[in-house]
């Protein structure tokens, strides 16, 4: 844009100096892009290395021995790989593995599924008291779960569903319905009328409609939520060590915390520690990694919507 | 029946009427018993005296009297100022920093700078937590280790009374993977481009125009970000749990911290209900004057 600028300047000129030939930059502007465009890149690298150094010392810790995670030093990276670690880790949390998946399947299946049909309904029929139902949604994204930490457990209480799964999935697929009630609206109200109409005009039952056109033409917002909730599931550390006693229940990051302490100051398997980070983290990389377009849209409708 | 007649649309959507209620009883039912209940009942709660066996007993507003009179409650309220106003200010400067970065690199590069940003969003908050609590060790933590090589002294981060609450802000150094840096980022790549292109016509640095066109326009995102983190660092006290339990002394006891150890405990549970209402009541307040005062200029 400056190119364009000093050329108008040499034009002007008394002097009668020839203007610069049309589309050629100055010299000096190509380099100061050059520059500015290292600078930038640098600066790029800079914020990404920051982010993961925490990260490369949990994976270079975790092939150490406990005595040489002391010894060496933080700054030797790499310079031993022992994957026993790995073994020992695996088996102290692997179970805990296997109940955040079916945790997260049975949360994700009825808190998606539930949010689902509602947000049909708010998008699709009219009927009365909808906008006072919706802000019923809106609201609870204001309310805090500090608030209601206490009275959910009195009420798993009650319910006895204290020490079972249920007393996981429900709050789950609970807490995650104004958000997801929000992103499924916004996408369901794009879907086309006169197609559904259609459906419905040649003979489909309401379930036939959903079933065949708005489930297929709406996958990827599910594929979002799903993934939304999952990611709930597995970062949860508080409320399963509040509802669930035996170690053997309870769901992945709190099984990581139960397994530090079982292995207590013994620094003979401090390796195994960064071990159980590392499995508890790349699930949810490699999930996230390859699904990255669902997630982002999902944060950032959520957010917009606010 | 007037309705009906009124136009052929409106008998197209009353048509499925029977079948609307049970397509969101599901979701209502849910949000019914574990959400709005329990917000209720904590709204009640903190108004009786209850340790979970014996029926609770009405005690009128002489618990939240009791907390706002705790010795621990100035502490609390300090440390909760501390550590709201530093993680909203470490928050904005980061990952508005990062994305005004990633907004200026090569298209290419920008989205796999953003890929690799975003990826660690999903890192569970338990093991940040404990991998900061290794780093922040004294003497072969990381942190200590870099201290000592520029010549700076040893400190123990999180034992020292002065340090407890610093150290519980660096955690998750440096603070960009999160939903504020997606927010910035979308709202300076959808900048108007001929405002930005003016811009650039008048000659206007780099930095200053991040000053004077980029966080002007970008009001309404400071705005959501300034709330959402401010909500999470008044209720996240999930590190002081895991880390210092509150400690050394109370030098990082937090309002949440004292609410869980009430109930889960001490057993009284109507006690911490009236600090879960207070803080309520404390993030509504702030969510309301957020609102309020960084309207966006130019709307």
């Amino acid at each position: 844009m400056e190119a364009t600028a000093r050329s108008v300047v040499a034009v002007d000129t008394p002097a009668g100096r020839p203007p610069a030939p049309r589309g050629r930059r100055p010299a000096g502007a190509a380099a100061r892009r050059r520059r500015y465009w290292l600078v930038s890149a640098a600066a790029g690298a800079v914020i990404v290395v920051l982010t993961y150094f925490p990260l490369i010392f949990v994976l270079s810790n975790s092939l150490k021995s406990g005595q040489n995670i002391i010894s060496n030093g933080v700054f030797a990276l790499f310079n031993q790989f022992d994957v026993s670690n790995y073994s020992l880790a695996w088996s102290g949390v692997s179970h805990q593995l296997l109940n955040t998946v079916i945790v997260a399947a049975a949360s994700i299946v009825i808190g998606v599924t539930a949010a689902a049909l509602g947000a049909y309904s708010f998008s699709q029929l009219r009927f009365r008291g909808k906008n006072v139902l919706f802000l019923a949604y809106v609201a609870l994204l204001l309310i805090p779960w500090t608030l209601t930490l206490i009275p959910l457990f009195l009420t798993i209480q009650k319910l006895h569903f204290f020490n079972t799964w249920w007393a996981l999935i429900l709050p789950y697929a609970a807490g995650s319905q104004p958000l997801l009630v929000l992103i499924f609206r916004g996408f369901f109200e794009q879907i086309p009328r006169d197609l559904l109409e259609s459906a419905r005009v040649d003979g489909c039952s309401e379930r036939q409609v959903i079933a065949r056109i708005v489930v297929p033409l709406t996958r990827p917002v599910l594929l979002t939520g799903a993934i939304l909730v999952m990611n709930n599931v597995w970062g949860d550390y508080l409320w399963p060590t509040v509802v669930i006693q035996d170690p053997a229940k309870i769901t992945i990051s709190a099984g990581v915390q139960q397994f530090i302490g079982g292995l207590g100051q013994n620094t003979a398997n401090g390796g195994a520690v960064f071990a159980a980070f590392v499995i508890a983290i790349v699930p949810m990389f490699a999930l996230v990694g390859l699904t990255m377009r669902y997630f982002v849209s999902g944060l950032t409708e959520g957010a917009t919507k606010l | 029946m007037t309705l009906i007649l009124r136009s052929p649309r409106h008998l197209r959507y009353l048509r499925y009427q029977p079948v609307l209620m049970v397509l969101l009883l599901p979701s209502l039912a849910l949000i019914g018993v574990f959400s709005y209940y329990p917000a209720v009942r904590s709204l009640i709660g903190g108004f009786y005296q209850w340790n979970g066996f014996s029926p609770p007993t009405y005690s009128g507003v002489s618990q939240f009297k009791e907390y706002l009179q705790s010795p621990t409650f100035g502490t609390e309220a300090k440390n909760l100022a501390i550590l709201v106003g530093g993680s909203i200010g470490i928050t904005l400067v980061s990952q508005f920093t990062a994305a005004e970065i990633v907004v200026h690199l090569r298209p290419r590069a920008a989205a796999v700078a953003k890929y690799l940003l975003v990826l660690p969003i999903v890192l569970p908050p338990l093991v940040l937590i404990e991998v900061w609590a290794y780093l922040l060790q004294p003497n072969y933590g990381l942190i200590d280790k870099i201290f000592g090589a520029v010549g700076l002294p040893s400190l123990t981060w999180l034992s020292s009374p002065h340090l407890a609450l610093v150290s519980i802000l660096l955690i998750g150094f440096p603070w960009i993977s999160n939903l504020g840096f997606l927010i910035f980022l979308g709202g300076l790549q959808n900048l108007p481009k001929d405002i930005v292109d003016a811009s650039k016509l008048d000659g206007l640095g780099a930095l200053h125009r991040v000053f004077a066109i980029d966080i002007p326009l970008l009001m309404p995102q400071f705005r959501i970000v300034v709330i959402l983190s401010g909500i999470y660092a008044v209720q996240n006290f999930i590190p002081i749990l895991l880390l210092t339990n509150g400690g050394p002394g109370t030098a990082t006891l937090v309002p949440g911290l004292d609410m869980y150890q009430s109930a889960f405990s001490n057993d009284e549970y109507g006690y911490g209900m009236a600090i879960g209402t207070l803080l309520f009541a404390v993030m509504l307040v702030f969510t309301l004057a957020a609102m309020r005062l960084l309207r966006s200029r130019t709307a």
